[in-house]
């Protein structure tokens, strides 16, 4: 039997192409509309591409942890992840504007802020451009090691003859994932670390890493939930994904509402008990004007609302409910890393049109990239030898 | 004179207890039951059983909790004993956070146990069923059906045959 | 087939040996019905000594007053705190097993869960002990309760010592009643295999009169999921919680936002070495190799190394940010944890959590009953050691040199300590001879003839 399902029509076609013309053509945009302020301009170029490219982290957990639990019931709601998180190395060409706007992003960087600091003296060792960028290159070669370990040898099971082959592949898989696991947790948060949290050098919180993960987990799942079902919209596996699945991703993303929750509580809340001037720091701006507003939308977007909406069994099975929180929950993901990084610099919510250009801009070109990926091969791993455990999923 | 509890009968196995709940249902009887060492997954639709309502009894309890919780520790602090603590305003919403949650959850839990005891009518120390010869291995491996005299269908005669013709053994009229 | 590699692809059986349903039950009831052996006893005359220590050194300590402890200032904190942490931390694998596993549909959970849960309830009440002795007027203890006295005095809801109280109260008293839940249709199982009156009786009373209807299953199974949700996030705010106690200060090495989930973190780590250290024995030796298989072992022993790296991720991102901060303070709490007055306590600390674990990357060690146990042994002694050195050494060297001191625990501390595990296990030896170690109707439905559609065409 082939089960081998291609993705075809308006999604293959027409959606990839002008999706990268649009997306280049958004993000020259955002380039020429912010030039005239470097540092609003590579803010905003941060936050969008911070957002993105949480989707692609949370889809590369959540792939390797599929193999570490040796789990059956995702096989079929995996391509897309699969596929996902092989963009990384177009993260990676993203990721140069980022190092020419270093300058204007992380006060680190100016040698007279650090002649009069002796804080930053004493993190110049870390916090030093050098170090940063060869930092950053360690990352995303693991990355794109890990994501292209998983994506070809998932591919490849796809053509191979004999079960015994397709075993093979996933026991490899599988004996890499802890290993893999090990090295995505110290990249992430380091790279979390550097990132976000040195935007306001003098602060430091041991948990930012966990924080951002969690936030980044809970958005691949509503991607993956999201592309699904817009993919059964176009009649692709439609009868192969069905509501037990999303049952289950919807158990998962209100699992991780629950964890970004209790991670977001536990740093405000010991930071807030201890009121210590160095914790505070971070929490002050945050706290009052339109940002304060900002922290108790995300307290209702992002834990409120999906926690009373998604408590019920029928909301997560009701494609359309499911649906209004995924988009929700995507929103919100971009709030908080509009939380995470801007009141670093503004007193007041800074969305301008160059945060638009490039959310268009980023949005668009990784679109494309994960389009054409997803239209070349199967949109499921046909021969993964948990396929007929995951065909057969009921969720009670 | 002693009365008719129903009649039980006995099947060898989840498959076969399966099939036979769904016949009786179909047969058109709506007192009956099925008793097994372990859960059958898929029984209540087997049976026709509707979707149990404790999760709302769970969701009042915790509603409850929440609510008592929160209510307990802002009369105390606000005024049952105003004292500043570390600088901390009377009303600390971040700091009332452990105990409510707390609060929240035993309720839920309490009204879950109990709710789930009250829906089954537990404890029931004395049940007619235990009168079957043969119930003892229910809790080890055996599998039964039983059809109460309180049905509208229910007729002595027909009922045996009936449980016999899907398949049933040792059929016994249980007493009340 | 290839059979050059080892594959682990399939799915291998969750209960070996060509069972029934009824060799199950008889298997899980063996040690509870028959009369129980000559270790038994001579273990059990052993905990009761020791319970009988603790209870001495307990009432040693109310007469005499807390003087009696190696407690100084500035190290206000001792072993009564560590031994507390310690036994919470224990007690977290078996909500974990029961409720996080059993919501992620790991059937393997059924054959350790109810071990698990005995264990968890066994160890809260000793950890609830220590909290309770260390108020030193253990009359005064209902303060920690809000009860209209006629002081008008109310506790302090924004102490984080107040949360612990509702936070390990909240958690014995669902872990409890998760267990009962748990028991019930076993209970009749042993009711109704009972050979004499009493025992009939006794099982007959808590079985409440289960009899195993299918419209009674229905609501028991919604029961059981939903303690299963609410059981989750609980098990995450008990640890959380307990680390409040530390976080919430200003003390360098206790303040640090990573502490709650790294509390949880080591909380299940500890436990499933716990779990793991006993349940190797009581398969040896009431014979459950077929329930309890390799394949749950060889589990238990991953999960114990992911716990392991978890902490192991803690331990390098609270050195890592204590030389980030550029905190001379912070700095200082880490460098003496390391090379300071407690050096030592801290190097049996990463030794026995970070690097013991590590033999469990390898197959060959996850299949080595004797390896597992000794690791299992180290885990625990090195979780005692984290909470020893997280409590002591931030405490005894704080922000002023002319405060420093050193800790070291009396007599009195070491005997309580060790009396507790005379609690401990004179609970779990009762458990093992009155109570299904096995979970006997959760094992029956995860086995292949459990399913009403077995055999039948897919």
């Amino acid at each position: 039997m082939d089960k081998t399902h291609r993705l075809t029509g308006f999604l293959a076609d027409k959606l990839p192409k002008w999706s990268l013309i649009i997306g280049i053509i958004a993000l020259a945009l955002g380039f020429l509309l912010g030039h005239s302020n470097d540092q609003s301009m590579y803010l905003s170029y941060l936050t969008a591409y911070t957002f993105f490219i949480s989707i692609v982290l949370g889809c590369m957990f959540l792939v390797i942890v599929q193999h570490l639990a040796r789990g059956g019931w995702g096989v079929v709601v995996r391509r897309v992840p699969e596929q996902m998180m092989a963009t990384i190395p177009t993260f990676a060409l993203l990721f140069i504007p980022i190092l020419f706007g270093m300058h204007s992003l992380y006060e680190w960087t100016h040698a007279s802020a650090v002649a009069h600091d002796h804080l930053l003296q004493m993190k110049a060792p870390y916090l030093n451009v050098p170090f940063f960028v060869i930092r950053n290159i360690i990352y995303f070669a693991v990355w794109i090691g890990i994501a292209r370990y998983y994506n070809r040898k998932s591919l490849a099971q796809d053509y191979v003859a004999s079960d015994d082959e397709a075993e093979q592949i996933t026991a490899g898989m599988q004996k890499r994932s802890a290993i893999s696991i090990l090295l995505y947790a110290l990249t992430v948060s380091f790279a979390t670390f550097d990132w976000m949290m040195s935007l306001k050098p003098h602060w430091f919180s041991t948990v930012f890493g966990v924080y951002y993960f969690a936030g980044a987990v809970m958005t691949a799942l509503c991607f993956i939930s999201l592309t699904y079902m817009i993919l059964g919209r176009h009649k692709h596996l439609d009868t192969v994904v069905t509501k037990e699945h999303y049952h289950d991703l919807g158990k998962l993303i209100y699992g991780f509402v629950i964890f970004w929750t209790y991670i977001a509580f536990s740093q405000f809340f010991l930071t807030w008990y201890a009121n210590i001037p160095e914790f505070v720091q971070w929490y002050l701006p945050r706290s009052v004007g339109p940002w304060r507003t900002m922290a108790s939308v995300l307290v209702w977007g992002h834990f409120l609302i999906p926690l009373f909406v998604f408590m019920s069994r029928h909301a997560k099975r009701n494609l359309k409910v499911h649906s209004g929180i995924a988009i929700l929950l995507l929103v919100m993901q971009y709030l908080d890393i509009q939380f995470l990084i801007k009141p670093n610099f503004f007193t007041d919510i800074h969305f301008t049109l160059v945060d638009v250009a490039f959310l268009i801009g980023i949005g668009g070109i990784v679109l494309n990239r994960f389009l054409v990926r997803l239209k070349q091969e199967s949109l499921m791993p046909v021969n993964d030898p948990y396929l007929q455990e995951s065909l057969d999923l009921e969720v009670y | 004179m002693s009365t008719s509890y129903g009649m039980i009968a006995e099947f060898d196995g989840p498959g076969s207890l399966f099939h036979a709940a769904e016949k009786i249902r179909d047969a058109g009887y709506v007192s009956f039951d099925t008793y097994t060492p372990f859960p059958i997954h898929g029984m209540d639709r087997a049976m026709g059983q509707k979707a149990s309502h404790l999760p709302w009894l769970s969701l009042i309890g915790g509603l409850l909790g929440f609510t008592i919780g929160l209510a307990l520790q802002t009369w105390i602090s606000l005024d049952g004993y105003a004292l500043i603590f570390s600088g901390k305003p009377l009303f600390s919403a971040p700091a009332f956070v452990p105990v409510t949650f707390e609060l929240t959850i035993l309720f839920t839990a309490f009204f879950t146990v109990f709710g789930m005891f009250g829906i089954n009518k537990l404890p029931a120390w004395y049940h007619s069923i235990f009168n079957a010869s043969r119930f003892g291995s229910v809790s080890s491996h055996g599998f039964f059906v039983s059809i109460e005299s309180a049905d509208a269908k229910y007729d002595s005669k027909e009922t045996r045959a009936f449980l016999k013709s899907i398949g049933g053994s040792h059929i016994e009229e249980v007493e009340e | 087939m290839n059979t050059t590699v080892d594959l682990e692809v399939k799915r291998r059986p969750l209960v070996t040996g060509n069972q029934t349903f009824e060799s199950i039950s008889d298997i899980v009831c063996k040690p509870v019905e028959a009369t129980p052996p000559k270790w038994w006893h001579i273990a059990l005359l052993g905990s009761i000594t020791l319970l009988a220590l603790l209870m001495s050194m307990i009432g040693y300590l109310v007469w005499e007053g807390i003087g009696v402890w190696g407690l100084n200032n500035p190290v206000g904190w001792g072993w009564a705190i560590v031994n507390f942490v310690f036994w919470v931390g224990i007690g977290h694998a078996g909500t974990l097993i029961s409720a996080i596993l059993f919501l992620f549909r790991q059937k393997w959970r059924t054959s350790i869960n109810r071990f698990a849960e005995a264990m968890t309830v066994f160890a809260v009440i000793c950890a609830l002990v220590f909290p309770g002795i260390h108020v030193g007027r253990i009359w005064m203890a209902y303060f920690m309760f809000p009860i209209p006295n006629s002081m008008a005095m109310w506790p302090n809801f924004r102490s984080a010592l107040l949360w612990d109280v509702f936070a390990v109260g909240t958690y014995f008293t669902v872990s409890l009643l998760f267990w009962y839940v748990g028991l019930l249709p076993d209970l009749a199982t042993l009711r109704d295999r009972a050979k004499t009156k009493t025992k009939k009786i006794v099982y007959g009373l808590f079985a409440l009169g289960w009899r195993g209807s299918s419209r009674q299953w229905h609501h028991y199974e919604k029961a059981y999921m939903i303690l299963a949700a609410i059981a989750t996030p609980l098990v995450l705010s008990v640890h959380s919680i307990v680390s409040f106690d530390f976080a919430t200060s200003q003390l360098p090495g206790w303040h640090t936002t990573i502490f709650p989930p790294y509390f949880v973190a080591g909380a299940v780590f500890s436990g499933f070495a716990m779990v793991l250290t006993l349940l190797l024995i009581a398969r040896q030796i009431f014979n459950m190799k077929e329930l309890v298989t390799m394949r749950h072992l060889e589990n238990m022993c991953k999960f114990i190394l992911a716990t392991g790296m978890m902490v192991g991720y803690a331990y390098a991102m609270e050195f890592f940010m204590a030389w980030y901060s550029g905190n001379p303070y912070e700095q200082f709490a880490f460098t003496n944890r390391a090379f300071g007055n407690y050096a030592w306590a801290y190097w049996i600390m990463v030794s026995c959590n970070v690097l013991s674990p590590q033999f469990f990357w390898f197959k060959r060690f996850r299949n080595n009953i004797k390896l597992m146990w000794v690791i299992s042994i180290f885990v625990n002694i090195g979780m005692w050691f984290e909470r020893f050195v997280i409590t002591v050494t931030s405490l005894s060297r704080d922000f002023l040199p002319s405060s420093w001191g050193y800790y070291s625990p009396t007599f009195v501390d070491v005997c309580t300590f060790i009396g507790s595990f005379g609690l401990f296990f004179t609970l779990f030896l009762l458990f093992l001879k009155f109570l299904p170690m096995v979970a006997i109707s959760e094992v029956k439905g995860v086995m292949p003839e459990a399913n009403p559609h077995h055999k039948e065409a897919h």
